[in-house]
């Protein structure tokens, strides 16, 4: 009741013409307190050697979030995190598995680790055993707007789930959002939906032009540590991929054709295929556990909507000390993300400085862990110190424009939410275009990094990118430089501060950031998912 | 009486000054003193993962780098070596690693015994051969003695006692210059010597022997310098040792304690089969210290007011209760992050001042004030327009007081800007004699980075903090003070503790930015009482 007063009292206020004026102007006051030195400062501090790379829960991930934790103190911020510091705990797992995997039936076959298959425990344990006969589940898709289920008819109890990666889209552009990827493309998905269907363990089919990258990829990312947020367990045992001849060879053991299944798998009328085939294994896990933190600051706002409000956010991790390159062991991730943490500080700055609260607060967060798979916003999402319910929108930055100032910008999710064109206006305040990445679309870029856990959570997010038009440079220098970085620096010891960095780009893009904010921040409403959206059935009941 | 009597006029000059200009300039700085920044930079230079703060280790550039991350993202301009924020000097470490004597078979140890290190090098030393007695090995014309008279010591050890004869016959002997172990080193040398071993006793060096073995195989740390120092033997054998020593070649070291203090006594040979062996390893140091300038204009933008403080601590050392980072919270992660908040008061303010500001951040205070030593000697801005230096060495972090002081109020005219100030606040100035007897026995003015200044000629306060804590029992804060040096100084003690408080902290920000202020706008130079010790150079 008194809630909705509330809300009724907002929306009257800010139905006067004068008070959107009003909005534009403080909007302008905090945009022009976004400091080019104070994004520099803090991208030199941040991406030092002394670092030593930030990896989580080592010496240099702590340096980092106690920095800018003495940021936000000393800006002022209130603590957010939990019991009234500025820390939120993530306690993380970290599981080194050693996995056996061999079909069992009439033809039984055992399998070679890395070069048939990649495996793990989805099970805190050291030693984990599964069997279970295999039902391939197509891509193992449960989507009512797309009135898709791959699991129809079928209890995947105690059976093992072959499934392939990507989405329909990928065969037919009629499905689906054609190329672009979904979220049911992503192998977390996978895992997820195979969960929620109470499977014992799951299998993915690589082929490279599903995964959208090679098995070798596949080989280096899923061997080793794997750190993941500790959770309870589901019905999964273990999860893995298996090379495509392997999966074909299993198929066929099965009594099917792999050839066929999979045209089959993209059409609606696809139903699962129980297989004569069964699997076994055995993982043995070295396990470790740890914490890390993500740093949470609250510059609150101002009247009823103040207990609503909108992250600002970038992962303050990277890859920490690892194997050398040209004698260089320190991964100090300068662009990736010392420069989305420095702006984040810089968001803040701006706002301090300015004096300007408006209606609903803003959370200024810096995460852990996304380098190990969005560990720190997963955690935060799922554990948060605040309703989701309570949260208008997720403003992502991780990696900021360092190369100069640009006629364009451009965020992922514009076409998700009304925040896209909330950004639009920002941007035009600016005196800046918004671009669409289509690459990143087809990449699924917008499920990798820490605004998606929340976009899951149903929170409208976006996640920042740069523009392609570099005032004072040729048509495709932008592209260069993005290739340049992805192919010589991109996680690796060499994404340093390079001498040639400007920072007039990257204040471009905070003040974009900044008025964004502000406008969620004083809408009366808090920003929705579009229709067709894959997070619209999220962002309804979060709300509800 | 007459104290008094300033204050009043002093706040009747305060309120008519407040009252013309509400929102002036100087008070746009004294309200950006930021509280909250203070304690996230106190916290933050005192955290375990500085690791102490020492000069040339990991903790110490991290400190360095995050006091230069706040200048530039305050928008100092970068006043160190080539424009950069950082004044890079050199230090050499200096370790006695091989410290051994013997006579015939007869050992003598190492630290309990004796104490001897390689002057001017750091290979090893090594010699075998008798001594020679050479009385107090000192040459004096001006006391009219010679203990070298006729004695060839060439190529020979010397053994000599601690002191002058004048300690033992007053008459004697009228200075006592030339009578420390160094002088006595460098007067073996002089004299083709390979070195000399001293003699200690406590009633000639007015210390114990433990005084000596405690520090000796520590690692002692100086300016590099050229190094035209002779290369020999120079140490310490202990008296009840040297007794010991003496007896083996038929010599009573108390009789020769008596002869020594005569006129007419001459060097005796000592026929021992000598064996010394000595080496020091030599490391040098990457020290720096950090500056950022606030720019005046105008004529007087190129004259320099200094506020400086040290950032540096001892580093890791030997673990105490288990502990082994020494944090140096108080002394003086409280002392930068004070030059920090004042800095960003200033920076941040939109004030332009007549005459520039420059934060110097200091290394190696504690290694013998090396930092400013560097700084002085190769100063980035001329010393002759350097009008005034103001010091940050511990702040006041226990309680609210009623009054304020700063050392070296007495030695220049800084020292009524400071009073001005503090009276604009309402703070009185003047500590009891007990208090005052407590700051000159610990010779505070020359124990920190404002002396080096002192020195070189610039006018120099050294900000303290009051003494009268409001709503504590008289003599509180001075207990405070002892507990402090007592129990944490130069401790891994020296931690955050829970009951600080930082309003008295607060009030002297806002004097000490008051001063600053005055001085960087001020028509005239400030200027050395006459009565001081310390003048322009």
């Amino acid at each position: 009741m008194n809630r909705k007063s509330y809300v009724i009292l907002a929306l009257t206020l800010l139905t006067v013409p004068g008070l959107s004026a009003q909005t534009a102007t403080t909007a302008s006051r905090v945009a022009q307190e976004v400091d080019g030195k104070v994004l520099r400062a803090h991208l030199e501090f941040l991406s030092n050697d002394l670092l030593e790379g930030r990896a989580p829960a080592t010496r240099g991930g702590e340096l980092a979030a106690k920095y800018i934790a003495a940021q936000f103190e000393r800006l002022g911020l209130e603590p957010a995190g939990d019991s009234g510091s500025y820390f939120h705990r993530v306690p993380v797992i970290s599981l080194t598995p050693s996995p056996s995997l061999s079909l069992t039936g009439s033809q039984p076959r055992s399998l070679t680790y890395r070069d048939d298959f990649v495996l793990w425990s989805m099970r805190n344990e050291p030693e984990v055993r599964g069997r279970g006969d295999v039902v391939f589940v197509g891509y193992g898709i449960v989507a009512p707007e797309y009135q898709w289920d791959d699991y129809r008819g079928v209890d995947v109890k105690d059976k093992i789930v072959l499934v392939l990666v990507n989405d329909p889209g990928l065969r037919d552009s009629t499905i689906f959002k054609g190329k672009a990827l979904t979220y049911y493309g992503r192998w977390t998905y996978k895992i997820e939906e195979a969960a929620r269907q109470g499977a014992a363990g799951i299998l993915m089919v690589h082929t490279t032009e599903s995964a959208t990258y090679p098995w070798t990829t596949v080989q280096s990312s899923w061997t080793g540590a794997q750190v993941r947020l500790e959770t309870p367990p589901t019905s999964l045992k273990f999860a893995g991929w298996l090379t495509e001849s392997t999966a074909s060879d299993l198929v066929r053991r099965g009594g099917a054709d792999l050839a066929q299944l999979m045209p089959a798998a993209a059409r609606r009328d696809f139903r699962p295929v129980p297989l004569t085939v069964g699997v076994e294994t055995t993982i043995r896990s070295e396990i470790r556990r740890s914490a890390t933190f993500n740093v949470i600051g609250r510059w609150p706002g101002h009247g009823p909507l103040a207990r609503e409000a909108v992250l600002i956010g970038g992962h303050y991790d990277h890859l920490g000390v690892r194997a050398p390159v040209n004698g260089d062991s320190i991964y100090n991730g300068a662009e990736d993300n010392a420069s989305g943490t420095a702006a984040v500080l810089a968001a803040a700055e701006a706002f301090t400085r300015s004096g300007v609260h408006p209606a609903r607060s803003i959370l200024f967060m810096a995460f852990t862990a996304e380098e190990s798979g969005l560990i720190g916003s997963q955690a935060f999402a799922t554990n948060p110190t605040l309703p989701l319910k309570n949260l208008a929108a997720v403003l992502n930055m991780d990696v900021m424009n360092l190369y100069g100032r640009t006629r364009d910008i451009s965020a992922l999710g514009t076409d998700q939410s009304s925040l896209g064109e909330i950004f639009q206006r920002a941007a035009r305040s600016e005196a800046l275009r918004v671009t669409v990445d289509t690459d990143a679309l087809i990449r699924g870029a917008f499920f990798r990094s820490d605004h998606f856990p929340f976009a899951r959570g149903g929170v409208p997010s976006l996640s920042l990118e740069g523009g392609n038009d570099y005032i004072g440079k040729p048509a495709g220098w932008g592209a260069r430089q993005r290739e340049e970085y992805t192919d010589k620096r991109y996680h690796q010891p060499s994404d340093e501060i390079l001498p040639w960095f400007t920072m007039d780009g990257a204040v471009q893009q905070v003040r974009v950031i900044v008025r964004t904010a502000i406008a969620v921040a004083n809408a009366a409403s808090q920003p929705i998912w579009n229709r067709g959206s894959e997070f619209k059935a999220a962002g309804e009941a979060r709300i509800r | 009486m007459i104290r008094q009597l300033f204050v009043l006029t002093g706040l009747v000059i305060g309120q008519a000054a407040h009252a013309q200009q509400p929102v002036g300039p100087l008070t746009r700085i004294v309200s950006g003193i930021n509280l909250k920044a203070f304690e996230s930079h106190f916290r933050y230079l005192s955290d375990d993962l500085m690791e102490g703060r020492g000069p040339g280790t990991r903790g110490g550039r991290l400190a360095a780098n995050y006091i230069a991350t706040q200048f530039e993202r305050m928008g100092l301009r970068p006043a160190g070596q080539d424009s950069g924020w950082f004044q890079p000097f050199t230090l050499k470490a200096d370790q006695v690693v091989r410290s051994e004597l013997t006579a015939g078979s007869e050992q003598f140890a190492p630290g309990d015994d004796q104490a001897l290190l390689l002057w001017g090098g750091d290979t090893v030393q090594e010699y075998r051969g008798p001594a020679v007695f050479v009385g107090y090995g000192i040459v004096s014309p001006e006391n009219h003695w010679d203990d070298y008279a006729d004695a060839d010591v060439r190529g020979k050890l010397v053994i000599a006692l601690a002191g002058n004869p004048g300690q033992v016959d007053s008459t004697l002997f009228k200075s006592a210059s030339n009578s420390n172990r160094i002088a006595k080193t460098q007067e073996a040398l002089r004299h083709g010597a390979i070195g000399v071993l001293v003699i200690h006793s406590r009633a000639a060096t007015g210390y114990p022997w433990g005084n000596i073995s405690r520090g000796w195989f520590h690692e002692s740390i100086a300016l590099l310098e050229p190094d035209r120092r002779p290369r020999g033997i120079s140490g310490w054998i202990r008296d009840s040792a040297a007794a010991r020593l003496l007896r083996l070649a038929g010599l009573d070291l108390s009789t020769l304690m008596i002869s020594s203090a005569r006129a007419n006594h001459r060097a005796l040979p000592v026929n021992l089969d000598l064996s010394v062996a000595t080496s020091t390893r030599v490391r040098t140091i990457q020290g720096r210290n950090v500056l950022g300038l606030w720019p005046g204009q105008g004529p007087t933008a190129g004259q320099i007011v200094v506020l400086g403080g040290h950032y540096d601590h001892l580093g890791i050392g030997s673990p105490v209760n288990g502990d082994s980072i020494y944090n140096g919270t108080e002394d003086n992660a409280n002392g930068i992050a004070a030059l920090l908040v004042t800095a960003e008061a200033f920076a941040r303010s939109g004030v332009v001042p007549r005459r520039s500001v420059l934060f110097i951040a200091f290394d190696a205070e504690e290694e013998g004030l090396l930092g400013s030593q560097a700084y002085v000697r190769a100063p980035i801005f001329p010393l002759a327009s350097t009008v005034a230096m103001l010091n940050l060495d511990g702040i006041n972090v226990y309680a609210k007081t009623s009054d304020t002081y700063a050392l070296g109020l007495d030695y220049s005219s800084l020292g009524t800007v400071f009073r001005n100030a503090a009276r604009v606040e309402g703070l009185t100035v003047g500590i009891s004699a007990d208090e005052e007897k407590f700051l000159e026995d610990q010779h505070f003015f020359n124990r920190s980075d404002h002396f080096s200044f002192a020195d070189a000629g610039v006018p120099s306060l050294f900000v303290w903090g009051g003494y009268k804590a409001i709503g504590k029992p008289a003599g509180w804060m001075q207990q405070k003070l002892n507990e402090y040096l007592s129990t944490r100084y130069h401790q891994p003690a020296d931690e955050m503790q829970d009951w600080y408080s930082f309003e008295g902290s607060a009030a002297d920000l806002r004097v000490l930015a008051r001063t600053l202020y005055a001085v960087a706008m001020a028509p005239r130079f400030p200027a050395w009482n006459p009565d001081s010790p310390f003048q322009r150079k």
